[in-house]
C-alpha cells in the first residue's frame, strides 16, 4: 500500500513538473544592444539616398512649375532663397536662364554622428547632365520631426580635392562652431574669409587660405563693377559671413568640413545728380521692378561656403571647396 | 496479488507517461507563434528598444482602430523616435507583461512646445496657400500616398507625399489625437493603414524603437508576433520512459500469466539440499535423538511398497527419499544387515515363530515388510499400544514365565521344531534383532521398568508385544520371554543368549534359508534362526562369539558392523551412529 502510495505520489509530481516545465519557460525580455558610446550616423545610406530622391522629386515639380512655394517641403534656408530669386530669374528670362542644375544623386555622403537636432549632412553630387562641376548639397533636418531640407549648395570649385571622410554609415563627427584643433575655428574660418574677400591680400588673413576660384571670381566681378561706375559714382561690396557655420563635420585627417553662408551686399551709388543706373537684366528689372535707378542698385547676394579646415597639426591653409553665391534680391532708387 | 497490482499501476504510469511525452509535444506544445497586445487607451506606443526583437525574428507588428482611423506603424532608431515623440502622451511598451500581453508604462505628458512648434511653423504656413498644386503624385513615396486622402486631402493636396510628414505633426492635432508619424525621413520602415496596418520587421543590430500611432479618436490595439522555436523537450524521454515501464510491466505480467497457466512446477521442483548422501564420503550430519526418531517413525508408518514419498522430515531426511531407489534395491540384501529397527522385533517376535507356518509359503523378503507396517505402526504411532504392548507381556510372561525362564526357551524349541522355524524366521525377521528386543523385554519382566527407561526401547519392546498382540499367535511371545530370563542384564546377558541361540540357528539356517531365500539371506538366516533356534540348541557357541561380539564389544563391532550398518544409513540419508552418543543405544540393542 505504501509503494503504491508513493508511486502515485511520484507520478503526480512527474505529471506536475512536467505541465509546470511545459509553460513555465521565461518570458522573452527585450535584450537591446547596448547603447553605442558614439551616436551612431544620423541617417543611413538608403535613408540619405531617400531623402535625395525626395528632394529631387520636390524640386523637379518646383522647377517645372517655376513656383518656390513648392519648396519649402524639402528646401529651407539660403538655397530656398535662392532658388525663389532663380525661379524669378528663369522667369524673367523666359527660361533662357534656368535654375542651377542640382543632382540628388551623391557621389559622397558626409552623414553627422548625432542624437541631436539640427543634423546636417553634406552630399558631393554627382556631376549635373551639362557637365559642371558637381555640388556640394548640404541639408538640415531642423528638428525631429521636420524633414530634411536641402539648405545650401554650392559648386565645387575647379582644382580642388575633396578631403576623406568617415564612411557614411560610420558617421562623421559633429564638431562645435568653436572646436579647437584646427587651424581656424569654424566660425573664424568664415569671417575670416570674409574679410579675407573684402581686402584682398592685404587682409591678416590672407595667409590662412589658400587662393581659390571663387575669391578671384569676387574680386574680378566686384573690379569690373567698380570700374564701371568709377565715373558717377562709387561702387562697394560688404561680405558678411554668418556667426556661426550651419556645421562643421570633422574629415578623417582630424580636419573639419566648414559649411556657412556668406552674405554679400553689392552696392553702387551715384555720386552726382541726373545720373541713371540702367537695369537692363530682366532678372534684376523683376526683382527691383525698375529698369532704371537713379540714385543706387544693391544687390543682395547669398552665398554658401564650404570650406575644408586642417588640422591644427598638419598645418595646412584652410580651402574653400565649393562656394555659391547668387544675386537674390536688388533695389533700386 | 498485491505484486501484480504494482506491475499493472507501473505499467499504466508509463503509459500515462507516454501520453504525457506525446501531450508535450502535441497538445501543450507551445504556439509557434507569440503574440502579445496591448490596448491601453493610449493612441502612440513607442517600443523600448530590444521589444521588437525579444521575442523572435522577425517581428510581425499590427495596429488595429476600430474606427477605422489612420493608422500607422513605422520603426526607427531608439533615439529617433524618442526624438520625434518628444514629451507627446505616449505608452511605453517595455515588455511583456505575460504571454499574450505587452506591458506598456504611461510616459507622462509634459507640455513642450518645442521640437512640434519648431517643425510646424514652416510647413504650416506653406500649404495653406497651395491647393492648386495637388496634380502630381510622386511614385517614389511609399506609404505616404495611403495617406493623403485621409489626412491630407482636407487641408493639403499638394505637396509630395513625404513633405506631407511634416504637416501631419501639426494637422494631425487638429483632426486626431495623436501626431502622425508618416514620411519621416528617420524611419526605417513604416506602414499605415486606415483601421489596420501590418508592419514585419527583420531584426538588425542597433536599437530599434517602434512608433504605433492611431490618429483616430478611438484606442488603437497593437499586437506584435513573433515566431517561436517551439522544442518538445519532453516526448521523447517521456516517451522511451514511459514506454520502457509499460513494456516491462507487460513483460513481467506475461511472465506470471505463463506460469501460473502451466503450474508452478511446471518446470522445476524446488529443491531444497541438505547434507547430500555420501556413499563414501564422511558423514556430514548428525541427526538428534528426535530427528531420529521421527525418521523412524516416519519410514515406519509408510509402506515400504513402491515409489516412498517424501517425508517433511527435516532437512536432512530428504536425500533419504532421493537415494531411495538405490536403497530399496539394496534392501532385499540390506535388510538381513540392517533389519536391526525395532519393528524387527515384531516381526522376530510374533511374526517368526508364530507366523511361521503360514509364512513360509508366500515370499518372506515382502510379506513381511508389508505385514511390518502395521505392527510397527501400531507400536510406533499409538504410544498407548507400547504401554499396552509391554504390559501384554508381563501377561504373557507370567502366563509361561511363571513357572520358570527356563521353560520358555524351553517352549520355544518346543515350538520351532514343530513349525520349519528356521525357514520361517529367517525369512521373515532377522535374527539378530530378535534378541535387542528381548534385551529390554528382560528388564521387561519387570514391566513397569522397560515403559519408563525410553520410548525407543518401549517400541522395540512395545513393538515385539504389540506385534505380537496383534498377531493372533500371541502363543508365540513365550518363545521370546525365555531369552530375557536368560539374561538378566540389559544387553550382554541378552547377546550371549542370542550368541548362544545363534550357533544353533546356523546349522538350522542354512538349510532352510538356502531352501527358501536368495543367497543373501542364507546369511542372516543363520542369525535370525538364532532367535528360533537358539533355545533349541545352545550348544553351539563358535558362531556365537561373532555375533556376541556385536553387543558385547561396543566399539569393535560399531566399526566392523558399521561398514554395514552405515552403508544403509548412508543409503537413507541417515548419519551414522556415533558409538558414543547414549541415544544410540538403543540402536544396538536393536541389533
Amino acid at each position: 500500500m505504501n509503494r503504491r502510495r508513493t508511486a502515485q505520489a511520484a507520478a503526480t509530481a512527474a505529471v506536475a513538473a512536467l505541465v509546470l516545465a511545459a509553460c513555465g519557460s521565461a518570458l522573452p525580455k527585450p535584450e537591446p544592444d547596448p547603447a553605442p558610446a558614439v551616436p551612431p550616423a544620423a541617417t543611413s545610406v538608403t535613408q540619405s539616398d531617400a531623402i535625395l530622391t525626395n528632394l529631387g522629386a520636390v524640386l523637379d515639380k518646383a522647377d517645372a512649375a517655376l513656383d518656390p512655394k513648392l519648396l519649402p517641403p524639402r528646401v529651407v534656408g539660403p538655397a530656398l532663397t535662392t532658388r525663389a530669386a532663380e525661379y524669378v530669374r528663369a522667369k524673367a528670362t523666359k527660361n533662357a536662364k534656368k535654375p542651377t542644375a542640382l543632382p540628388t544623386t551623391a557621389q559622397a555622403l558626409v552623414v553627422p554622428q548625432t542624437d541631436g537636432w539640427p543634423r546636417t549632412q553634406l552630399v558631393v553630387t554627382e556631376q549635373p547632365a551639362d557637365l559642371q562641376a558637381p555640388r556640394i548639397l548640404a541639408l538640415e533636418q531642423a528638428s525631429p520631426r521636420a524633414p530634411y531640407r536641402l539648405w545650401g549648395w554650392g559648386r565645387m570649385l575647379p582644382g580642388v580635392k575633396m578631403p576623406a571622410t568617415a564612411a557614411p554609415d560610420v558617421g562623421s563627427p559633429v564638431l562645435a562652431p568653436d572646436a579647437a584643433g584646427l587651424v581656424v575655428t569654424p566660425e573664424q574660418a568664415l569671417t575670416q574669409y570674409a574679410d579675407l574677400l573684402a581686402k584682398g591680400t592685404a587682409s591678416a588673413y590672407a595667409d590662412t587660405f589658400e587662393p581659390d576660384e571663387f575669391r578671384t571670381a569676387v574680386e574680378q566681378q566686384r573690379a569690373k563693377l567698380v570700374e564701371a561706375v568709377k565715373a558717377a559714382g562709387t561702387a562697394a561690396e560688404v561680405y558678411k559671413a554668418a556667426d556661426a557655420p550651419l556645421v562643421a563635420l570633422g574629415t578623417a585627417d582630424g580636419g573639419a568640413l566648414v559649411v556657412g553662408t556668406l552674405t554679400t551686399v553689392s552696392a553702387e551709388r551715384l555720386s552726382g545728380a541726373g545720373g541713371t543706373i540702367p537695369i537692363s537684366d530682366p532678372f534684376y528689372a523683376a526683382l527691383t521692378g525698375k529698369t532704371t535707378a537713379s540714385k543706387s542698385f544693391v544687390r543682395t547676394l547669398t552665398g554658401v561656403l564650404v570650406m575644408y579646415v586642417p588640422s591644427a597639426a598638419s598645418g595646412g591653409k584652410v580651402q574653400v571647396l565649393a562656394a555659391e553665391d547668387e544675386v537674390t534680391a536688388a533695389t533700386a532708387q | 496479488m498485491l505484486k501484480r497490482v504494482i506491475t499493472a499501476a507501473v505499467g499504466v504510469v508509463g503509459l500515462v507517461l507516454v501520453g504525457l511525452g506525446v501531450a508535450s509535444a502535441t497538445l501543450w506544445r507551445a504556439d509557434d507563434t507569440l503574440v502579445a497586445t496591448a490596448s491601453d487607451g493610449a493612441h502612440t506606443f513607442v517600443t523600448d528598444p530590444g521589444v521588437l526583437e525579444m521575442g523572435g525574428d522577425p517581428a510581425t507588428v499590427r495596429i488595429t482602430a476600430s474606427d477605422g482611423a489612420h493608422v500607422v506603424l513605422a520603426v526607427g532608431r531608439d533615439t529617433d523616435v524618442a526624438g520625434w515623440i518628444g514629451a507627446d502622451a505616449h505608452a511605453r511598451v517595455t515588455g511583456l507583461s505575460s504571454w499574450h500581453s505587452l506591458d506598456t508604462t504611461d510616459a507622462v505628458p509634459t507640455p513642450s512646445p518645442t521640437a512640434p512648434a519648431a517643425s510646424a511653423p514652416a510647413p504650416a504656413a506653406t500649404p495653406a496657400s497651395t491647393p492648386t498644386v495637388a496634380a502630381p503624385p510622386k511614385p517614389a513615396t511609399t506609404v505616404a500616398a495611403t495617406t493623403k486622402p485621409t489626412v491630407a486631402a482636407t487641408t493639403k493636396p499638394a505637396p509630395t507625399p513625404t513633405p506631407t510628414a511634416a504637416a501631419p505633426a501639426t494637422g494631425g492635432a487638429a483632426t486626431g489625437t495623436a501626431a502622425d508619424p508618416t514620411g519621416s525621413d528617420m524611419w526605417v520602415e513604416q506602414a499605415t493603414g486606415n483601421g489596420t496596418a501590418t508592419l514585419t520587421w527583420q531584426a538588425q543590430p542597433g536599437r530599434w524603437s517602434l512608433i504605433a500611432v492611431s490618429t483616430g479618436k478611438a484606442a488603437p490595439t497593437l499586437s506584435i508576433s513573433w515566431p517561436r522555436v517551439v522544442t518538445t523537450p519532453w516526448l521523447w524521454p517521456l516517451v522511451v520512459v514511459g514506454l520502457l515501464l509499460a513494456l516491462g510491466a507487460a513483460a513481467v505480467l506475461l511472465w506470471d500469466a505463463r506460469r501460473r497457466h502451466r503450474g508452478p512446477e511446471a518446470d522445476w521442483t524446488p529443491v531444497t539440499t541438505g547434507a547430500i548422501p555420501a556413499v563414501n564420503g564422511e558423514p556430514t550430519v548428525v541427526l538428534t535423538r528426535r530427528q531420529l526418531r521421527e525418521a523412524a517413525q516416519a519410514r515406519a508408518a509408510r509402506p515400504r511398497t513402491g515409489a516412498i514419498p517424501v517425508t517433511a522430515a527435516p532437512s536432512d531426511a530428504t536425500p533419504d527419499t532421493r537415494s531411495e531407489p538405490g536403497a530399496a534395491q539394496a534392501r532385499p540384501t540390506a535388510p538381513s544387515a540392517a533389519d536391526a529397527n525395532a519393528w524387527e522385533p515384531v516381526r522376530a517376535a510374533g511374526v517368526g515363530p508364530a507366523g511361521a507356518v503360514g509364512r513360509p509359503g508366500t515370499s518372506p523378503s515382502s510379506l513381511p515388510r508389508a505385514e511390518r507396517p502395521p505392527a510397527g505402526a501400531t507400536a510406533a504411532q499409538s504410544p498407548s499400544a507400547a504401554p499396552t504392548g509391554p504390559s501384554a507381556t508381563p501377561q504373557q510372561a507370567p502366563h509361561t514365565g511363571p513357572t520358570s525362564p527356563a521353560p520358555t526357551p524351553q517352549q520355544s524349541p518346543g515350538t520351532a521344531p514343530t513349525t520349519p522355524a528356521p525357514t520361517a524366521p529367517a525369512a521373515t525377521a532377522p535374527a539378530p534383532t530378535a534378541p535387542a528386543p528381548t534385551g529390554p523385554a528382560p528388564t521387561g519382566p519387570v514391566p513397569t521398568a522397560a515403559v519408563p527407561t525410553s520410548r525407543r526401547a518401549l517400541r522395540g519392546a512395545g513393538s515385539a508385544p504389540g506385534g505380537g498382540a496383534s498377531s493372533p499367535e500371541s502363543h508365540a511371545r513365550p518363545a521370546w520371554l525365555p531369552v530375557p530370563p536368560s539374561g538378566a542384564s540389559s544387553t550382554p546377558p541378552a547377546s550371549p543368549a542370542a550368541s548362544a541361540q545363534g550357533p544353533s540357528g546356523q546349522p538350522s539356517a542354512p538349510t532352510a534359508g538356502s531352501g527358501t531365500d536368495t543367497a543373501a539371506h542364507p546369511r542372516w538366516l543363520g542369525a535370525r534362526s538364532v532367535s528360533d533356534a537358539a533355545p533349541s540348541s545352545p550348544v553351539l557357541p563358535p558362531p556365537g562369539p561373532q555375533r556376541a561380539a556385536d553387543p558385547a564389544e561396543s566399539d569393535q563391532p560399531d566399526t566392523a558392523s558399521g561398514s554395514r550398518a552405515d552403508a544403509w544409513r548412508r543409503a537413507w540419508g541417515l548419519p551414522p551412529v556415533d558409538p558414543d552418543d547414549p541415544s544410540n543405544g538403543e540402536g544396538r540393542h536393536g541389533r
